[in-house]
């Protein structure tokens, strides 16, 4: 499957410091009350940002160090469906709704952002990258590199997109009255996936299945349209 | 000595569970090789599952059991490919300010959107309600 590298002292550094530090900001964010802003895996790439370019250990060795984590991505991904089956149960009667919905607003927000980012004069890599905003980041990545964007690049949007979507959506919510707990996960699952989940989850159990429907649908539907569109233009 | 052995069981789980969504992951592959398809061979791995499932008619239980442990730990296995992002600074420091934009008025306009479109389709097409007499 793939070469297993000669390890070194460095390379076990590499795992060991990424799982200290990736469990310390996940306690701090526990320990915070799940603040949005202090998303674990955003508080943990700052840390070893600095460490990585602080000390003589390069990029790639790092990464080799740390190719266990990353092997377990694909099958986890493939996991979501697990969720996502348990909760389609609770809705059946309203799944026509859901798909038209979410097949609309997701074509919606891809062409949307796309378009304005085009108009502020982005390159045709960070727009590639930028196509797969909407969908959860497991999935960004491989959309990524499908699509031949940068899978890091994508996994940065799609995390900054779900901090600002959730920051966003509560405000909106009051300001548009929308107090249907469907609509609400919906939206969250959409525009935020797994951060957005994580907050309907502190909502209700309704919010949340919505939320996670949401998320799981538009991923599969972007990955699936996407490299079809992207191939026919480019 | 007593010996648990809840958590030998949850090590089970985890093996059985990770057994079966690496051989989903694998038959994604083939299809996509065996149709050449341009669809991420995840992708297809995700919905023969799904399919595996539906027949099945429910998550079995070691499934579920691999699924909770795994799912949240998922942002720590991304994490090292999300910091190649290292080797892209140049572009980052072009495109940030652009793609900030974008991705924040995007937002607003999409979650004005979606309730809108979801209440205005349930009012119309409302399943539910065309069962009551």
């Amino acid at each position: 499957m793939f070469d297993i590298p000669e390890l070194t002292r460095m390379h076990f550094l590499a795992f060991a410091s990424t799982l200290l530090i990736y469990f310390c900001a996940r306690f701090l964010y526990f320990k915070s009350g799940k603040k949005v802003l202090l998303q674990p895996m955003l508080i943990a790439a700052c840390i070893l940002f600095f460490i990585i370019s602080g000390s003589d250990i390069s990029l790639t060795e790092y990464q080799t160090g740390t190719q266990i984590f990353s092997v377990m991505i694909a099958p986890l991904t493939i996991g979501l469906m697990v969720p996502l089956f348990v909760h389609l149960k609770t809705i059946r009667a309203l799944l026509p709704v859901i798909i038209i919905t979410i097949t609309i607003s997701a074509i919606f927000t891809v062409t949307v952002t796309l378009g304005i980012a085009y108009l502020l004069g982005a390159s045709e890599l960070s727009l590639l990258s930028l196509s797969s905003k909407s969908v959860t980041t497991p999935v960004a990545l491989l959309i990524a590199d499908e699509i031949n964007g940068i899978p890091s690049l994508a996994a940065l949007i799609v995390i900054v997109t779900g901090i600002i979507g959730t920051l966003l959506a509560p405000l909106l919510f009051k300001i548009m009255k929308i107090t249907d707990e469907r609509a609400q996960g919906l939206t969250l699952g959409l525009s935020a996936h797994v951060i957005g989940s994580a907050y309907a989850m502190e909502k209700s159990s309704k919010t949340a299945a919505f939320s996670i429907i949401a998320m799981t649908i538009t991923a599969v539907l972007t990955a699936i349209i996407l490299p079809l569109v992207i191939t026919f233009f480019i | 000595m007593k010996i648990s052995f809840k958590y030998f069981h949850k090590a089970v789980d985890l093996c059985l569970g990770l057994v079966v969504l690496i051989g989903f992951q694998y038959l994604g592959d083939l299809f996509k090789n065996l149709f050449a398809l341009s669809i991420p061979g995840v992708i297809l791995g995700m919905l023969l599952f799904f399919t595996g499932l539906l027949i099945i008619g429910k998550v079995p239980q070691f499934l579920s059991s691999c699924t909770d442990t795994l799912l949240p730990l998922l942002p720590l296995f991304i994490l090292p490919s999300f910091l190649g992002i290292m080797a892209h600074q140049d572009l980052l420091s072009r495109d940030a300010l652009a793609l900030l934009i974008a991705i924040t008025v995007g937002l607003i306009l999409t979650q004005l959107l979606i309730p809108w479109l979801f209440l205005f389709l349930l009012k119309h097409f409302n399943p539910e309600q065309k069962k009551l007499p």
